[in-house]
């Protein structure tokens, strides 16, 4: 169930709770190393994959388990472009050649799934395999995209002929992911946002209130599309390097993981769980080193029987249940004080 | 005009209504009668595009509407209200009536619900900020004929409005349906099981019996045909 919450409403826990979130993130480069802040940036291209899922899962119900295939193109348009073709401005790369592309991939597929009407597992299963052959052709490739052994040494972006620094990288991504996640939210909101619940709560029920669920499906896949360019896009600028299991399905299905414990259908949720379990998995795998992955599994499990709505779900059902007694506390407060003065 | 002509619709390899023509005159409410099973839903849904025709032809103001999507249909002009009712639980009863408000494939929705609406159906006003899942099983079925108003059809088609309705709550909106038909000039295609209802409301009728129609004619002719004993009664 999709339980967005006021984007800017300072009033609710929940906007407060996102707040100090992000004021954290920002102050984030002031405490620790440039290398963790390199590595801080690319949880930050992952969170904004995450979202990019979000938002056809979430809102349309349509599980899609080969995005990475997509957040790889990104990568390696970039990779390429950066490496070979310096004539292209940095910027211009990133927030438009890269995502253009991946657009171009998302239109295409998604045209063909619609328009078979194509949905449910037989959706999941043909994203899947679109991320297998991806992640295949890069593997071959050894000439052109550089096979297994991927392309490295990518340069980092230079904006107006200055080269970005680890920081001024985290404040960019940090700077796309909050511009994504406001307008994201926007739109979830508007009347094309009830639209988009409707589809997932009964595509045919939708469609005779004289919607084109199909043009409305293929935008937010190919919206979902350009996001994941720009994070692959922005992952190969930070990272530096580039490799096939970044169009691949482990990826692919580790988003939708980080998705579900986060929250489903909240885009905070998505952000949410990209940041913390890829956090959990740098700081515990070095403890962990051979459970860690087992321990992902069991918080998988362990959310989807206790929290189906994710941590973010069930943080909010906490607070409003503490609300409610705190509501019910004072008013028999009065009541009790209603009964002395009586 | 809405117009069948000689429809056979089903699933799958099944057919389940075999060569049908149904007509609904402008400005006419046409019941279409029955018993449990007897292809109702089917005709509805074959005419609103939700399944596929086997064979014959849809028919609006003379133009073949036969092979239009369900969304097609509702630009055109044709509202539906499925049986199931289908309204959202977790939004409230204003926006789902705002929800109908498409038109063809407009992404923007009414801004306000029309005055009309809520003149039809005063419960609604009431509860336009409550949430769709919160309301009785009559105010459902209001909410669900006010949303498939909001988009202004010229044709209403309705899959027994009266199941699980209290006997008052049915015969109100028996009458709403005869005021819309005079106030906006909606013509409505009603498929029910409730002859009081069908037989109030109606200026036409036709009796479904294992797919074909076996019987038509005015609410009166219907009556003094024996058809009421012979096909409809339990």
């Amino acid at each position: 169930m999709a339980t967005k919450d006021a984007a800017v409403n300072l009033k609710t826990p929940s906007s407060v709770a996102k707040i100090v979130g992000l004021l954290a993130l920002v102050a984030l480069p002031l405490f620790v190393s440039e290398y963790q802040v390199s590595t801080w940036s690319t949880y930050l291209t992952f969170a904004l994959l995450a979202l990019s899922i979000d938002l056809v899962w979430g809102y349309t119900g349509l599980l899609t388990l080969g995005h990475a295939a997509f957040f790889g193109v990104g990568a390696y348009v970039t990779a390429k472009l950066l490496k070979e073709v310096p004539v292209v401005p940095d910027i211009a790369v990133v927030f438009i050649v890269a995502p253009v592309v991946a657009a171009l991939l998302t239109l295409a597929l998604g045209w063909f799934l619609f328009s078979a009407d194509v949905k449910g597992s037989y959706f999941a299963i043909t994203t899947l395999i679109v991320s297998i052959i991806f992640e295949s052709i890069a593997g071959e490739f050894v000439g052109f995209l550089g096979g297994f052994n991927g392309i490295y040494g990518i340069p980092s972006i230079q904006v107006v002929g200055v080269e970005l620094t680890a920081t001024m990288s985290y404040y960019l991504a940090l700077g796309v992911l909050v511009g994504s996640y406001l307008f994201l939210n926007t739109l979830v909101d508007s009347a094309f946002g009830r639209v988009l619940r409707g589809i997932r709560g009964n595509q045919e029920r939708t469609e005779f209130f004289g919607y084109d669920t199909q043009q409305y499906r293929l935008i937010i896949f190919t919206l979902s599309g350009v996001m994941a360019g720009v994070a692959g896009s922005m992952y190969a600028t930070i990272d530096g390097f580039v490799s096939p299991p970044l169009l691949g399905f482990v990826l692919s299905t580790q988003v939708v993981i980080w998705i579900a414990v986060g929250g489903r259908g909240t885009l905070i949720g998505a952000v949410f769980g990209a940041l913390l379990i890829q956090y959990l998995n740098s700081t515990l795998s070095d403890v962990l080193i051979n459970y860690w992955e087992m321990g992902l599994a069991l918080l998988f499990i362990a959310v989807v029987i206790g929290a189906p709505r994710g941590i973010v779900g069930l943080l909010s059902d906490i607070v409003e249940g503490v609300q409610a007694t705190l509501v019910s506390t004072s008013r028999n407060e009065i009541g009790a004080g209603g009964e002395v003065d009586d | 005009m809405l117009r069948t002509s000689d429809v056979q619709i089903g699933y799958g390899e099944s057919t389940v209504v075999w060569n049908v023509d149904v007509k609904v005159e402008t400005d006419q409410i046409v019941a279409v009668l029955g018993r449990n099973g007897v292809g109702k839903t089917t005709l509805l849904r074959g005419i609103m595009g939700l399944n596929d025709l086997q064979g014959g032809h849809v028919f609006l103001d003379g133009e073949n509407i036969s092979t239009l999507k369900p969304f097609e249909m509702a630009a055109k002009g044709v509202g539906y209200v499925p049986q199931s009712r289908d309204i959202f639980g977790a939004i409230s009863v204003e926006n789902n009536i705002r929800l109908g408000s498409a038109s063809g494939d407009q992404l923007l929705l009414k801004r306000e619900v029309p005055e009309y609406i809520y003149e039809y159906f005063p419960a609604l006003k009431e509860k336009a900020d409550a949430k769709g899942g919160t309301l009785s099983g009559g105010q459902k079925q209001q909410l669900a004929i006010a949303r498939a108003l909001n988009a202004d059809p010229s044709h209403l088609l309705l899959d027994e409005p009266s199941e699980g309705i209290q006997p008052s709550i049915v015969h109100e909106i028996g009458e709403q349906l005869k005021r819309i038909r005079d106030n906006r000039g909606i013509s409505v295609l009603i498929v029910e099981q409730n002859l009081n209802l069908a037989l109030a409301v109606a200026d036409y009728c036709y009796v479904l019996e294992t797919g074909r129609v076996v019987e038509q004619g005015t609410p009166e002719e219907i009556e003094a045909s024996g058809a009421v004993e012979e096909y409809l009664s339990v």
